[in-house]
């Protein structure tokens, strides 16, 4: 039996080492870069941006996106910006002429040296939809359109696998770190019970 | 020691049954939510997923675009383009095929749509042993052929889908040794318990039983 459990767990470690070196090596980036790739694709826009919200802080920053690098935008303690809003709020955002109106985006549209006209914003909620974690920012219909609540849907839709997949490399990882506690309780529990039979059974022998 | 695993097995058992929600139903959700995105980021017309168990090497038809039946098994007798890919694990592109034979025209007769050009690509295993099945994708929108863009994209989009798949069957494993250690300690720690109460008893009694002869006496 204590074999069989063995022989799971050493089974289960190799599987672990590789379903985590596509994920560790490149902490998540590759799978981000992936979704950031293929979101505008899907959307028929020009660029996407993910954020990450960290509540201790009160700090969004951007964690990947369309010709962005990582942490090039940081909005602290300033919920007015579009994501701001969607992440205090945990409500998606469409928002139209965008050249017309000033507002944070103007800033940051001055620092990427690109010229936002329309978004849609969407929050990445926590799977038990209590927490919202971040959000995704679609810039620039390519057709001269505004997005509309089909773009909206299909946005929700990418961001909802996208965290499904983190938070379950997340909970695998964890998981698996229990699983080796337990391992090591197990043969701790194991040694002790055979030290404490022994001692019981020389006791017995004396009396 | 143990209380504190307890209740971290029980904090994930919680966690865990997210997962088991979104994954029910043999992940349909995942698998769908690909089928719907990849013709849309080739711009294609359709896209199929098979999938392959190695021991016995059939191909079954597992989730595609206007595909209301599932698991339509795909004829090993007959050359096909998904048979191929996945027994060499190469993808391939190939175009004109509304004028050729092949197990194509079979399935475009069970679901009363016409093939003119495919890219098919493996989906392998995490470690690259194994070939799991294959993303076909079909019609190129506008007359065009795939290009080196889209099979880099499709390549792409199965390797995620196995990252996803594979992670979700970690999950239930994980789960099951975890649930199968945690019931073995218990048991251990019962045996041991009962030992040392019986032990405990027969001390006692012996003790009890040599008092009791040494004061007779």
């Amino acid at each position: 039996m204590f074999k069989d459990i063995k022989k799971q767990i050493e089974h289960l470690d190799e599987k672990k080492n590789y379903l985590n070196a596509d994920f560790d090596a490149t902490e998540n980036k590759a799978l981000l870069d992936f979704y950031i790739k293929i979101m505008p694709k899907v959307l028929n826009a020009e660029r996407c941006s993910i954020f990450i919200y960290d509540p201790e802080s009160m700090t969004i920053w951007l964690k990947g996106g369309t010709e962005v690098k990582e942490r090039d935008i940081e909005v602290s303690g300033e919920f007015d910006s579009v994501v701001g809003n969607v992440i205090s709020t945990g409500q998606y955002k469409i928002v139209s002429g965008l050249k017309e109106k000033n507002g944070v985006h103007k800033e940051i549209d001055q620092n990427t040296g690109f010229e936002t006209r329309n978004i849609l914003c969407i929050p990445i909620m926590s799977l038990d939809r209590k927490k919202v974690m971040g959000a995704v920012e679609i810039l620039n219909k390519k057709d001269g359109t505004t997005f509309n609540d089909e773009d909206r849907i299909l946005l929700e839709e990418m961001a909802h696998h996208l965290q499904l997949t983190i938070e379950n490399i997340f909970f695998n990882q964890e998981t698996a770190g229990v699983l080796d506690d337990l391992y090591t309780t197990m043969k701790k529990i194991t040694f002790i019970s055979i030290a404490v039979i022994v001692l019981l059974v020389i006791l017995i022998a004396v009396f | 020691m143990f209380k504190k695993l307890n209740s971290q097995i029980e904090a994930l058992d919680e966690q865990k049954r997210y997962f088991d929600l979104e994954w029910e139903e043999g992940h349909h959700n995942l698998l769908n939510f690909y089928v719907k995105i990849i013709p849309i980021v080739v711009n294609a017309e359709r896209c199929s997923i098979f999938i392959h168990n190695p021991a016995t090497r059939e191909i079954w038809l597992k989730c595609g675009t206007g595909v209301s039946e599932r698991d339509i098994r795909v004829d090993r007798d007959t050359p096909s383009v998904v048979g191929n890919v996945i027994d060499t694990g190469e993808f391939k592109i190939i175009n004109g095929l509304e004028k050729m034979e092949g197990a194509h025209k079979e399935i475009d007769k069970m679901t009363g749509f016409e093939t003119h050009n495919i890219l098919s690509v493996p989906i392998k295993s995490l470690d690259g042993k194994e070939t799991m099945g294959a993303v076909q994708v079909l019609n190129k929108k506008g007359g065009l052929n795939f290009s080196e863009d889209d099979l880099k994209l499709v390549e792409d989009m199965a390797h995620y889908l196995q990252l996803s798949i594979e992670n979700i069957y970690f999950n239930v494993e994980v789960a099951g040794v975890l649930k199968g250690l945690k019931s073995l300690i218990s048991s251990v720690i019962t045996v041991v318990l009962w030992f040392i109460g019986l032990t405990t008893i027969a001390i006692i009694g012996r003790i009890l039983w040599v008092g009791m002869r040494y004061a007779v006496t």
